[in-house]
């Protein structure tokens, strides 16, 4: 009775460290989202860079894929140079049990004063974990249509 | 550091798995997509999709009801005897084989419309009872020269 009381105690325990493991992981990929939105604010553009790998793979509307630092930098760098706002939030995590690859969804707020511009979009970012942090290896984002147009 | 160590802990209780079966298995559900279209096979295509699936539509907000969704596009598409291609030009798999991100090149033409498209598209993967479902669907279109 007592070893199968052990062996419950241990399963339980297992169970609960497992749990608290992939509480981390979302923690992170939290975490990974209020930076990104911190750099956005601070326009810091290569920081923005930065929380992309070196060939990661960049997928806008209406344009072709592109791959790469270069492809990505240009899309910050403008807005950082007409104060614009870039504000995601997440809507959906998807994991995989072991954590070592993520896919996060969410929804873009993006407004540029000087161009009239004030529209929300949805971004997809695959992720995998780097160091103690994690790196999109893709983007893939459109703006919303204006809902008669949809 | 916590990351590291949980990330571990969960590396660690991962089944060990091979990592061309899934490349493979993945290659097929792509062919099984292709051949679905060619077939006009509705209910093969949707078969492919899980129970719940993110839907994100060119320009429109994620739409969750996307098992739906893909029914009717699938339906239109073959109802008016369209030819959707797919093919993988990249393949991201996590190391425990329960989640993947397929992405490549879409074609899509339905003449009878006037519709001669191109774009990207992006499915997201999860290995579901040991066969790979598409539980996200996004794509774009790029506009033709």
């Amino acid at each position: 009775m007592r070893f199968i009381s052990t062996v419950a105690a241990l399963a339980l325990s297992a169970g609960m460290a497992l749990a608290d493991a992939k509480q981390d992981v979302i923690d992170s990929l939290n975490a990974f989202n209020d930076l990104f939105n911190e750099y956005t604010v601070a326009k810091n553009v290569e920081g923005l860079v930065s929380l992309y790998a070196e060939d990661a793979l960049w997928i806008e509307q209406n344009k072709p894929l592109a791959q790469g630092h270069d492809a990505i930098r240009p899309t910050f760098a403008f807005l950082a140079s007409k104060n614009g706002v870039n504000d995601h939030s997440i809507d959906k995590l998807v994991v995989a049990d072991d954590g070592s690859l993520a896919v996060m969804v969410g929804t873009a707020i993006v407004k540029v004063e000087e161009f009239n511009l004030d529209t929300t979009g949805t971004f997809l970012f695959v992720m995998k974990p780097e160091g103690d942090s994690w790196k999109i290896v893709t983007d893939m984002w459109h703006q919303h249509q204006p809902q008669e147009q949809q | 550091m916590r990351f590291l160590t949980s990330l571990a802990l969960l590396a660690a209780t991962a089944l060990p798995v091979s990592a061309q079966d899934a490349t493979t298995e993945l290659n097929a559900v792509n062919d099984a997509f292709n051949t679905g279209i060619v077939e006009k096979d509705v209910k093969g295509l949707v078969d492919l999709y899980g129970p719940d699936v993110m839907w994100i539509a060119p320009g429109t907000p994620m739409n969750l009801n996307g098992l739906a969704e893909a029914e009717q596009l699938f339906s239109f598409v073959t109802g008016n005897d369209g030819d959707v291609t797919h093919d993988i030009d990249h393949l991201f798999i996590s190391d425990d084989e329960t989640l993947a991100v397929m992405i490549g090149d879409v074609i899509a033409k339905v003449p009878s419309i006037g519709v001669d498209g191109a774009g990207t598209y992006l499915y997201v993967m999860d290995k579901i009872d040991g066969e790979w479902k598409i539980v996200g669907d996004m794509w774009n279109q790029v506009p033709t020269e």
